[in-house]
């Protein structure tokens, strides 16, 4: 795409909409801004960091009218590749638009700027005993419009619902610079559900600006279980029966061995030392339903064959329990200088067989695997090991990934259950998704008004002028990276 | 349209005997505009080769499930064709392991539901006349009921969707699993769509178990204020009712005749609480729900037999909609808190002064209500009057910036009052996501918001 604006007058105009120190254009500034949490890297032509919906909208007016790409950003968690700005052009990073706006408990909702970052939103409502459930596990520094965009998940969406399921309305620009508010407090909005379409369109369908997110009152009670099993294929059989009796826990992971491994000696030793995989199982609502949900779910688990079964409602004994899972991924560092986050899905029955098949596909190529994820939500996140500087390894890793993409959608599953299409999987979409289907996708696009140049060659693997342009990037080894 | 060559094209790829009769046709007429042909397909196939005609000879298609909603909507401007769902009625599969089941768009409410049931397991979307009602009807208008507080939405249920699009095409959005973010979120464009986008065939679906147990828990009130109190203080004190719905008088005591429950006719506010889960989590919160009532100023009443529940439950969501009690008009609205109070007197006050009865129920949490209107002496219903009230009380929810749909209402009010009400914000999207989708406006033309 020609670029009809010089990288010198552009960065000039972005500077009159949002002040000098608010635009970075330097190699040394932009340095952070090339990569976001996946694998790819691409430097923008300039980083602007808006304060207002009005200066969002006229950098995105600005942008349409010059045909100059423009990317959306939250901080930069995002493991697919939406906030890369693989065209370069300019990236707008959301993360100064970070007020809590409004709170209203009685009608609970918070009103946020995009920028606002996901566990502030809870702590800010906590007083009232009040939540926002999305908890990705980068909730520490992702925000609420990255959010959005990647329609996130997390470990206790599993009885509430994934993002989608708690915003309630957007304030958008909309990719030729107009400003619209989409859904809203008040539901059953006559017309189509462009806010159920917005959200988890990765930031390829315009860029919030507010957001309306839904709060939710505070469980009464909270027990948290492990359960360790000494075959992997007995814990993903106690997943689907738990569900298959009727029990659905606000959240159900597994960790395998290896990354048990992994997190250290001192978690290590909560384990039987022969444990293959752990369940990480997590049971809220009214302090009945959670006594009987515990005492069904523990003997489930026996059933099947765990070791044994150890409960905690202390909220420091709690977060004992969850201290593995929160730190596998960082620890996963100790086993390999690099590892690959995959994210599939399949349906829960099918866990045993394809995280077989996930273990067969990376010992066959030679490489180890973590396997880390929410399980009751069939969504799977190999973690393959790896070292960037052996020749060939990054290349081969991808491949590996594919087999598996295939392998989930073979079973009857999906490419991503949470981090998104991005650049990453635009190629796998075919996997799942007819001409039609992607046709469609792309009349919606149109419909939104986006260009060629707004966050360009994300997800639709239709559009000509990408794939040339750019190629997989060497992958960078990942010390903040989340899932 | 030359009827003949329409109808007998239709024969030629359903067979004859899926369509309906000359004089059958006058059954499938929307808003008074009877189809030149109606059509009930017995495959995906063979709706793609409908739809296909009709994309080539720009005949209109109206889609329909059982028809218990088909009154939502503008007067069809053009009505060539019925498309009828029914015979698409199959469970492709249900795997209750997984709490998944994708069934035919055709398959009525009733028929999953009794499915799922052997396993323990439901969809739990409330829509009226569910033996009669489908799946895609349900989608299509988006039916709710009082437990979308608990338990959702058609929104928030769907996981996958194929929709024969306007052109024959078949359109695949979501998928079989119940986390999946792999492209744009088709289905929820469909959702709520009302049949202009497309017709609906499969869906993926996320199911519920079925509850251990479950109570009804019923506050009578002299005041709406009252009644509004105990819904609130209900959700502060953490609890989880399934419903929560404030009703007035009239809408009560329908439910409550259907339920051989006692009419309280001293009392003109009441608020109907579902409360689920093992038993002693039902007992704590029917104790704590008929302490919250009585704080209140309430009268408590509670039926724990399952059968008068779900007879109370069920009149409550056919209000209106029943074959020996229709309502002459049914409306939709969403408000705050604050704003429900005025909402519920501007609807009594407006149902007497002109005459109407009015049954009122509120979804408290979510901020949905509905009314069920009727002429209360012999005769045919002002409709000029009706159209009036329609903007009257518009008028009154747009100070808190809420909808107020008419979803069933004789021709004369459509005529008078738009019954979507004005667009809102992303309508350029929308008409031109729908002009994209169906250029010749095939798919229920005119029928929905602005024209869409």
């Amino acid at each position: 795409m020609a670029k009809a604006v010089r990288n010198r007058d552009l960065v000039d105009v972005l500077k009159t909409i949002v002040g000098d120190d608010h635009v970075l254009d330097t190699p040394e500034d932009m340095l952070v801004f090339e990569f976001d949490g996946s694998i790819e890297k691409r430097p923008p032509q300039a980083v602007v960091l808006p304060a207002s919906a009005e200066q969002v909208s006229r950098i995105v007016r600005l942008a349409y009218e010059q045909g100059v790409p423009v990317v959306p950003r939250g901080a930069g968690t995002g493991l697919s590749g939406g906030a890369v700005a693989i065209e370069g052009g300019i990236l707008l990073v959301m993360t100064r638009m970070n007020r809590i706006l409004e709170v209203d408990t009685t009608n609970r909702f918070a009103v946020v700027e995009p920028g606002v970052v996901n566990q502030h939103v809870t702590q800010q409502v906590a007083e009232h005993n009040l939540m926002y459930v999305p908890d990705p596990s980068s909730q520490k520094t992702c925000t609420i419009g990255g959010n959005v965009a990647e329609n996130s998940g997390g470990p206790h969406c599993l009885a509430y619902g994934v993002t989608t399921n708690h915003v309630l309305g957007v304030e958008v620009v909309l990719p030729d610079g107009e400003m619209v508010w989409l859904g809203g407090f008040e539901q059953d909005r006559p017309g189509y559900d462009l806010l159920g379409a917005f959200v988890g369109s990765e930031g390829t369908l315009g860029v919030a600006t507010k957001v309306m997110v839904k709060l939710v009152p505070e469980p009464e009670a909270v027990k948290t279980l492990v359960a360790p099993f000494k075959d992997i294929d007995d814990a993903s059989r106690a997943v689907s029966t738990i569900i298959a009796r009727g029990i659905i826990p606000a959240a159900l992971e597994m960790m395998d061995r290896m990354t048990i491994d992994a997190v250290g000696p001192v978690v290590r030793a909560d384990y039987p030392p022969d444990a293959d995989a752990v369940l990480l199982i997590e049971v809220d609502g009214p302090r009945e339903a959670v006594d009987a949900d515990a005492a069904s779910v523990e003997s489930i688990c026996i059933e099947l064959g765990a070791q044994e079964v150890r409960g905690a409602e202390d909220p420091k004994q709690r977060e004992r329990l969850w201290a593995a899972r929160k730190g596998a991924l960082g620890a996963l560092g100790r086993l390999a200088p690099n590892y690959y986050i995959l994210d599939g899905v399949v349906p829960r029955t099918r866990l045993p067989e394809v995280l077989r098949r996930v273990n067969d596909i990376c010992k066959t190529h030679g490489f180890r695997v973590s396997n880390v994820f929410h399980a009751g939500d069939g969504n799977l996140h190999p973690n393959v090991l790896f070292d960037e500087r052996v020749e060939g390894e990054a290349d081969r890793v991808l491949g590996v990934g594919e087999e598996i993409m295939r392998a989930c959608v073979d079973a009857g599953g999906s490419i991503t259950g949470e981090h998104g299409v991005g650049l990453e999987k635009k190629s796998f979409m075919r996997l799942m998704f007819t001409e039609e289907d992607l046709a469609t996708m792309t009349k919606v696009k149109q419909a939104f008004g986006a260009t060629e140049n707004f966050n360009p060659c994300k997800i639709l693997p239709t559009g000509i002028a990408c794939g040339e342009g750019w190629k997989l990037s060497r992958l960078p080894s990942i010390p903040g990276a989340y899932l | 349209m030359a009827t003949p060559s329409l109808r007998e094209a239709l024969a030629r790829i359903a067979g004859p005997e899926a369509l309906a009769s000359a004089e059958q046709l006058p059954l499938y007429s929307v808003d008074g505009v009877v189809p030149e042909a109606a059509v009930a397909p017995r495959s995906v196939e063979q709706v793609l080769s409908v739809v296909r005609l009709a994309a080539e000879s720009r005949s209109a298609i109206v889609p329909r499930g059982g028809g218990t909603v088909i009154g939502a909507g503008m007067p069809p401007e053009r009505h060539d064709i019925a498309l009828e769902t029914r015979s698409l009625d199959k469970l492709i599969f249900h795997e209750p392991a997984d709490l998944v089941a994708c069934a035919e768009a055709g398959m009525t409410l009733e028929t999953l539901n009794k499915e799922l049931a052997k396993h323990g397991q439901m969809l739990p979307l409330d829509a009226p006349n569910p033996g009669r009602a489908t799946l895609g009807g349900v989608l299509a208008a988006n039916t709710s009921g009082p437990r979308r507080g608990g338990y959702g939405t058609a929104r928030d249920r769907v996981i996958g969707l194929k929709v024969v699009d306007p052109s024959g095409t078949l359109v695949k959005g979501g998928g079989r699993v119940v986390k999946n973010v792999a492209g744009y979120d088709l289905p929820k464009l469909f959702i709520g769509a009302h049949g202009t986008l497309g017709v609906i065939v499969e869906t993926a679906l996320k199911l519920s178990p079925l509850p251990a147990k479950t109570a009804t828990v019923v506050g009578a009130f002299g005041k709406v204020g009252q009644a509004l109190e105990a819904g609130l203080a209900v959700l502060d004190k953490g609890l989880r009712p399934q419903a929560l719905s404030l009703l007035n008088g009239t809408a009560y005591r329908l439910g409550a005749k259907h339920a051989q429950m006692p009419s309280i006719s001293d009392r003109d506010y009441f608020l109907a609480v579902e409360v689920t889960g093992v038993l002693p989590v039902v007992e704590r919160q029917q104790t704590t729900v008929q302490r919250t009532i009585t704080e209140a100023g309430g009268k408590a009443v509670i039926a724990d037999d399952s059968i008068q529940q779900e007879g109370f439950w069920r009149a409550i969501v056919d209000t209106g909609r029943t074959a020996q009690h229709p309502a002459t008009m049914i409306t939709r609205f969403a408000c705050r808190w604050e704003a429900i109070e005025k909402l519920v007197l501007g609807h009594e006050a407006q149902a007497e002064s002109n005459g109407f009865e009015a049954a009122i129920e509120v979804y408290l949490g979510v901020g949905v209500g509905r009314s069920a209107w009727w002429a209360d002496q012999r005769g045919e219903p002002d409709e000029v009057k009706l159209a009036a009230i329609v903007g009257i009380l518009r008028k009154a929810g747009e100070i808190s910036g809420g909808p107020f749909v008419v979803e069933v209402a004789p021709v004369g009010v459509k005529e008078r009052v738009d019954v979507w009400g004005p667009a809102g914000g992303g309508f350029e999207v929308m008409r031109r996501l729908k002009a994209s989708l169906d250029p010749d406006e095939i798919m229920s033309p005119g029928r929905f918001l602005g024209g869409l």
